[in-house]
């Protein structure tokens, strides 16, 4: 009987030692996939914070809350055969039942006042952007520039902008509620028919960005894509004075 | 004293009458209990095929498995019958069975109401799926958002708004059945506060679909009107399309607590049994399964951020959102403690509970970031959905399939497979897991939900290969538990009255119960009338409530 328990024992905490070695060795693997892809704009910079300060304490409140139930589960566990007398009857206990519902409040008071320190650098819209308009529709967005430019034909569904300007879109739908998103650059804003709502980025770095439609807006949503291209500000100029009309 | 008996001795009882008949004609709140439970774990196999057909759809990026037409009223069917014909009535199944058994009733307070309601959930059923017979289902998405829910051409929409009020008016008449029965027809001494959390869980529930029911109904009934009168609710230059989402998540936001605190209440009951311990603070069970329910009106317009709200609205919604963690982290620390210096005996519905637990927790800490404006990232994308299946996958998948296990054997007099159980448990454990763990990685990475395909995106390939094989994993477990539970009506052990040593006072009657339900009770001074009577019959004193350790 011992003998296999101790056996038992072993092999559990092998297993247990192959997990963690295999979640070690596996970590710069996954590193990129537990958090935003390339945030590059101060706003999706701001949520990456929100976000990698969330995780922060979510992975810490999982290891020791989930490490607690498995130990409970193991040590408390009855073993086939074993007959044990039965255990004390405790119903409760107030001060530590007020201890874990306090504790919880006051982490969740601290991180709300880290997000609401950070939401204005997500929400609010710097001042002097440069101004563009979007225009929703099945399964397209297209784009409108300051003096009502439009992009050259060719490509019409591609918004070209200067990098390191704060870029102020406005967006209208002509049909369906759409959403304009591409992750490195920020937030998700839905593109509601009958009213113009707002979002902004300014992208700190040369390239092209990819994004695409995130609310669901029929059997093309799939293919509503977005495409950023990010230029120096002499390739902007030049783009807009040449292309557009 | 004078009604302490000992304990009748196990007899395994066939229903009383069998034939098609009977069970057409029944008002047994057992029998529809049973008929509830066939039923919905019917439309579960159904939702569940939809999603190995999603699974494989997006297995490569080309996504050509299905077309998108086809995809889209998939995902939408799937998403509905998971809710609304599964998790829901599910818990109205359980609910059926165990309400009246735990408060020591004879039935239902309405039985033939009782009745009507399931005729009308699967007859709702029926009438939302025949929408495939006739030119195709909703291809709208669960949440059927206008315009493009007004937009769709066919019938689809119309069956889909239909179906779904039949199911509605279900479940609003069996809300209204679960609190007259739970606050009318108690038996003497089983007080409020000696309920079984279970009892407590489905009256909630039930709270909880009267209150949000008709709002739905009618945000369901203007979006029929929208569609084939022109009524213009939700158009744009005569109401607003969002109107409908603020009406649709003041219900659906609720209905995801509806969902989940049956399952809480199955887990209460379970932890204690197995662990030989009464539930560590059963009054602070009940208050944050209150807080809950009422936390949980409040909380709707988390799913609206990027709508753009001002910013008090804004403000709002982040923080109700990340203070409804509170009630849930202090549930899961009563759980453990409970556990805690415990006897567990690791039955079935042991694992799944523990099981249930370890996961729910992923959920609900990945719900903190759904809270914040981090959800602004991560909304709508395959983060979220990770997100709801580790909330409300492990709710069926867990807590009800525990449930299950703890109740077949008074269901139907005998024994799961123990061994085939404890199988089918960790099958199902790895498969789901594998299953809805990448779902977080593929989100994170910009994979929107509800894309039929992702050709620009080959990067996202392995992740969703990851989850179709997860899948296909889970679908096994789900295979093995059905397996089980058919053979084991046939063979299974028989169970006697009270297999586990339980506490609440459907263990004092037979395996399965008269139609009656119980010849005499024994008297009820706690919330463990049985384990009371367990005490008295072998001459130990009573245990008294409050001892604080």
């Amino acid at each position: 009987m011992t003998l296999t328990h101790r056996r038992r024992h072993w092999i559990l905490a092998a297993a247990l030692l192959a997990v963690l070695t295999a979640m070690v060795t596996a970590q710069p693997a996954f590193a990129d996939t537990a958090t935003f892809s390339n945030p590059s704009s101060p706003n999706a910079h701001a949520l990456d914070e929100i976000y990698r300060a969330i995780l922060g304490v979510t992975v810490t409140v999982f290891v020791l809350v989930g490490g607690w139930l498995v130990y409970s589960a193991i040590r408390f566990r009855e073993r086939p055969g074993e007959h044990l007398p039965e255990p004390p009857q405790v119903h409760g206990s107030t001060r530590l039942e007020i201890g874990w519902t306090i504790v919880p409040i006051l982490i969740l008071v601290g991180l709300s006042a880290f997000t609401f320190y950070k939401l204005p650098s997500v929400s609010d819209v710097p001042k002097g952007a440069m101004e563009i308009s979007v225009m929703a529709q099945q399964y397209s967005f297209t784009y409108t520039y300051p003096d009502g430019k439009h992009p050259a034909s060719a490509d019409a569904n591609t918004l070209v902008v200067p990098v390191g300007v704060p870029i102020h879109l406005s967006l209208q739908s002509k049909d369906v509620i759409h959403d304009w998103w591409v992750e490195p650059l920020g937030q998700k804003t839905d593109v509601i028919p009958g009213r113009t709502t707002h979002t902004w980025f300014r992208a700190d770095r040369t390239g092209t960005f990819v994004g695409q439609c995130a609310e669901f807006c029929g059997p093309g949503h799939a293919t509503m894509l977005i495409k950023v291209e990010v230029v120096s500000k002499q390739d902007f100029d030049a783009y807009l004075a040449d292309k557009a009309q | 004293m004078a009604t302490a008996q000992p304990i009748p001795a196990s007899v395994p009882v066939s229903p009383a009458s069998a034939g098609l008949r009977s069970w057409l004609v029944t008002v047994d709140h057992k029998r529809i209990g049973i008929m509830y439970l066939i039923t919905t774990l019917f439309f579960f196999l159904t939702g569940g095929l939809m999603a190995l057909v999603i699974r494989l759809q997006l297995e490569t990026s080309a996504g050509t498995v299905v077309s998108p037409e086809q995809y889209d009223q998939i995902f939408t069917m799937h998403g509905t019958t998971m809710i609304f014909l599964f998790v829901v009535p599910v818990m109205a199944a359980f609910g059926n069975y165990f309400v009246p058994l735990q408060i020591g009733a004879r039935d239902m307070a309405f039985p033939k109401l009782n009745a009507a309601s399931f005729w009308l959930l699967l007859f709702g059923g029926i009438a939302m799926y025949s929408s495939f017979l006739f030119g195709g289902a909703s291809g709208a998405g669960w949440t059927a958002y206008p315009p493009l829910s007004v937009q769709l051409p066919g019938h689809g929409v119309d069956f889909w708004i239909v179906g779904l009020h039949i199911i509605g008016i279900s479940s609003i008449l069996g809300a209204i059945n679960f609190i007259c029965t739970i606050h009318n027809m108690r038996a003497t001494g089983m007080r409020l506060t000696r309920m079984p959390l279970f009892t407590w869980c489905i009256d909630f529930y039930s709270i909880m679909i009267l209150a949000a029911g008709p709002v739905f109904a009618g945000a369901l009934t203007m979006l029929l009107l929208d569609r084939n009168f022109g009524t213009g609710f939700y158009d744009p230059s005569t109401g607003s399309p969002i109107l409908y989402q603020h009406l649709f998540w003041f219900y659906s936001h609720p209905v995801v607590y509806v969902m989940a605190l049956p399952g809480f209440g199955m887990i209460s009951e379970i932890i204690p049994v197995f662990s030989r311990k009464p539930l560590f603070g059963y009054k602070a069970l009940v208050y944050s399964v209150a807080a809950i329910a009422f936390m949980g009106f409040l909380v709707w317009g988390h799913h609206m951020f990027a709508t753009n709200f001002n910013g008090p609205v804004n403000a709002w919604f982040i923080l109700a959102s990340v203070a409804i963690a509170v009630p849930t982290g202090v549930k899961i620390f009563n759980w453990i403690g409970t556990m805690w210096m415990g006897r567990i005996r690791f039955e079935p519905p042991m694992l799944f509970a523990v099981g249930f637990i370890g996961l729910f927790l992923i959920g609900g800490l990945s719900g903190l970031f759904l809270a914040s404006p981090v959800d602004l990232q991560v909304t709508d994308s395959y983060f979220v959905v990770a997100h709801f299946h580790y909330v409300l996958g492990t709710v069926p998948v867990f807590a009800v399939i525990g449930g299950l296990h703890y109740w077949f054997p008074k269901m139907t007099g005998r024994m799961m497979n123990r061994s085939l159980a404890i199988w089918s448990f960790w099958v199902l454990f790895v498969g789901f897991n594998l299953t809805f763990f990448p779902m977080h990685a593929a989100g994170l990475s910009g994979m929107p939900r509800r894309i039929a395909s992702y050709p620009g995106h080959p990067g996202w390939e392995l992740m969703n290969q990851l989850s179709t094989l997860g899948s296909f994993v889970l679908s096994a477990g789900v295979l093995m538990v059905v397996y089980n539970c058919v053979t084991s009506l046939r063979h299974g052990r028989v169970a006697g009255n009270d297999p586990w040593q339980a506490n609440t006072l459907e263990w004092y009657t037979t395996s399965p119960p008269p139609a009656h339900n119980f010849d005499s009770l024994p008297p009820i001074r706690s919330e463990r009338p049985l384990y009371d009577l367990r005490r008295e019959l072998a001459g130990q004193p009573p245990v008294h409530e409050g001892t604080v350790g």
